[in-house]
């Protein structure tokens, strides 16, 4: 990175951690802190729920899994517009009755103080944890801009997110999240154009597509119905209604932003602002990916895009047989682009043969290219065993520090880290609150006053970011991030979100039945995870399920009838 | 003396009733009904993407 980056790095991040720390001085109640000031506008709240949900990972991997898998991963995303439409008719209008500061408080006040509890806990656990692998995000970018080792990147990042987040509170990341967000779109809509812009004179959209769809990277849609195929329609709408659902209605990060709206109409209104764009935003990103593949079928790609292994590569280009996998790869690189120009003139000149005959030989070029770069890395996990051979996290940053400008890099690393700031700070802050809401003035200090509560929620909020950091330390990651952080929620999302079904559909359950049934259902869970190889998406819905059937079943055989008066859904 | 009215943000509504304020889309149900034409819209270009070049 040059001088100008670092301006335009530096600048970018300071003015929006002073605006958020201007904007909220002066404010220390326990509300303020937690929820806001309650006067949020929609605009503010779609921007603050997009940007909480729209990581560091969304933009450093989405890309990365685009250009290794092409952009059937949209279809994660299917279910979320069904999903924000039924929390903004339902659970919205519950919450803001209630007048509630974490939706577990919710389960408290409908079943008991141990469902409440649970809830929490579930909630704590899984957003601990993907709390670890957000983390991750920035230290690769701060890993691959300056060289450090990864360790040291998760350390500092980790502590840099802990004290802004502790300083701001709630109301911080919502006056900030809209200008962050505005850095990730300038530096998200600048890469894309600049991708467009290198790829080589001559290549129409058109061929762009073509290509890419002959390297099987344009499968947006797979009506296929084995549930072992991770993404499918069926599992997108199906099992990822369930899995957004449970994020946007039941996930505190979540909960926490559209409750600080001035109203109803405002939070509604910002959920739908969010059902709208989601799809749309992800494709961009995930073909931005794809471009970027497209790209590098032109251009020399590094033999590895992780750093780590790029930098034990360039340590010992002395073994011959590192060496002969760098000089293999490049010569099947350059074989695979001779074949690609030719198929290009071919196509060009209408001669369809020559062209479907081009392509056939650049495709096996490249697969002989792929498995170099497989077995390569197979080679160095071998010999160094702190070595990941993940590569796909690191491919779009890759691509920005070797191929974009000078500028443009500064404020795309400036919208990677104002990414991790925002939604690192949001679950920050829900870890926090929920666990000084649900926790601390329920069974620690029930007489806390406000003053002792904000305290108290600046030292959950600050040993949420150390468990994090320590996650981060100790995980080694066989998935790239954006699934990595898909699949922590499935496993857990499922049985949080059959809780508040049953809290609100359910009336004749009580708290004792619902509160053993999560506990069997969450260990099915699990049970399942370990031992089928359904795609992920399947298992908010199995989750569900289950924790509805169980409890229905085991109301059956307790005396009376659960649930407290006036509770209910309207 | 009266008790004091709750604060606008969290007084209680009726859900359905609560205005849109847009002046398009007059109710919620309309409101759901947009966002779910935008969904089929865009699975629908998906489709056709995946259809074209794969």
């Amino acid at each position: 990175m040059s001088a100008l980056d670092f301006i335009v790095l530096i600048g970018s991040m300071l003015s929006i951690a002073i605006y958020g720390i201007w904007r909220t001085r002066g404010r220390r109640g326990l509300k303020s802190y937690l929820k806001g000031d309650g006067k949020t506008a929609w605009f503010a709240i779609g921007l603050s729920v997009m940007a909480t949900q729209a990581s560091a990972i969304t933009f450093l991997s989405t890309p990365g899994q685009g250009y290794l898998a092409g952009l059937g991963f949209v279809q994660i995303y299917f279910g979320l517009p069904i999903a924000l439409i039924i929390i903004a008719a339902v659970f919205l209008p519950i919450f803001r009755r209630l007048n509630v500061y974490t939706a577990y408080e919710f389960l408290g006040l409908r079943f008991d103080t141990k469902t409440r509890l649970l809830g929490a806990v579930l909630f704590l656990l899984q957003r601990g944890l993907g709390a670890g692998l957000t983390i991750y995000a920035p230290s690769i970018v701060l890993a691959t801009v300056f060289g450090w080792p990864l360790n040291v990147t998760i350390i500092s990042s980790g502590l840099v997110v802990i004290v802004y987040t502790v300083m701001g509170g709630s109301d911080a990341v919502t006056v900030t999240q809209k200008y962050q967000l505005a850095v990730i779109f300038a530096g998200m809509v600048t890469a894309f154009c600049l991708v467009v812009m290198k790829l080589p004179d001559g290549l129409t959209l058109t061929d762009t597509f073509a290509l890419a769809g002959g390297f099987q990277k344009c499968r947006a849609v797979n009506f296929s119905t084995n549930v072992h195929e991770r993404y499918t329609f069926w599992s997108g709408v199906l099992g990822g209604t369930f899995l957004m659902l449970a994020y946007f209605g039941t996930d505190q990060s979540q909960v926490q932003r559209y409750l600080s709206g001035a109203s109803l109409r405002e939070g509604r209104l910002g959920l739908m602002f969010n059902a709208v764009c989601k799809i749309p935003m992800q494709f961009f990103i995930l073909l931005l990916g794809v471009l970027i593949f497209v790209f590098y079928l032109f251009e020399q790609p590094p033999l590895f895009f992780n750093a780590t292994l790029s930098q034990y590569l360039a340590e010992h280009r002395s073994d011959p047989k590192l060496h002969d996998y760098e000089t293999a790869f490049t010569s099947i690189h350059a074989q695979t682009n001779r074949q690609l120009e030719d198929w290009l003139k071919a196509r060009h000149g209408g001669d369809q043969s020559a062209a479907a005959a081009a392509f056939a030989a650049a495709m096996t070029a490249h697969q002989q290219g792929e498995n170099i770069r497989e077995e390569a890395a197979k080679t160095l996990s071998a010999v160094n065993s702190s070595t990941t051979a993940n590569d796909a996290d690191y491919v779009f940053i890759t691509f920005i520090l070797s191929q974009l400008p000078h500028g443009v890099i500064g404020l795309l690393v400036a919208a990677f880290f104002a990414a991790a700031l925002s939604s690192k700070a949001a679950e920050l802050n829900a870890l926090g609150s929920s666990t000084t809401v649900d926790f601390y003035r329920q069974i620690i200090k029930p007489n806390a006053t406000d003053t002792q509560c904000v305290a108290a929620s600046k030292c959950f909020t600050a040993f949420w970011g150390l468990f994090a950091i320590g996650f981060a330390l100790y995980a080694h990651l066989v998935e790239n991030l954006i699934q990595a952080v898909n699949i922590l929620g499935s496993i857990f999302y499922g049985v949080m979100l059959g809780l508040f079904v049953v809290a609100f559909f359910l009336r004749r359950v009580g708290g004792t039945a619902v509160f053993w049934s999560a506990v069997a259902s969450q260990t099915l869970i699990f049970f399942l995870y370990f031992n089928l190889t359904i795609s992920y998406l399947w298992y908010p819905l199995i989750g569900c399920a289950a924790c509805v059937i169980f409890s229905v079943a085991l109301q059956a055989f307790l005396p009376g009838v659960g649930g407290k008066s006036g509770l209910r859904a309207q | 003396m009266k008790p004091p009215k709750p604060p606008t943000a969290f007084r209680s509504v009726e859900p359905e009733s609560d205005p849109t304020g847009l002046a398009w889309l007059p109710t919620w149900k309309v409101v759901y009904l947009v966002v779910i034409i935008f969904f089929v819209l865009w699975i629908t270009l998906l489709v056709a993407l995946t259809v074209s070049f794969s």
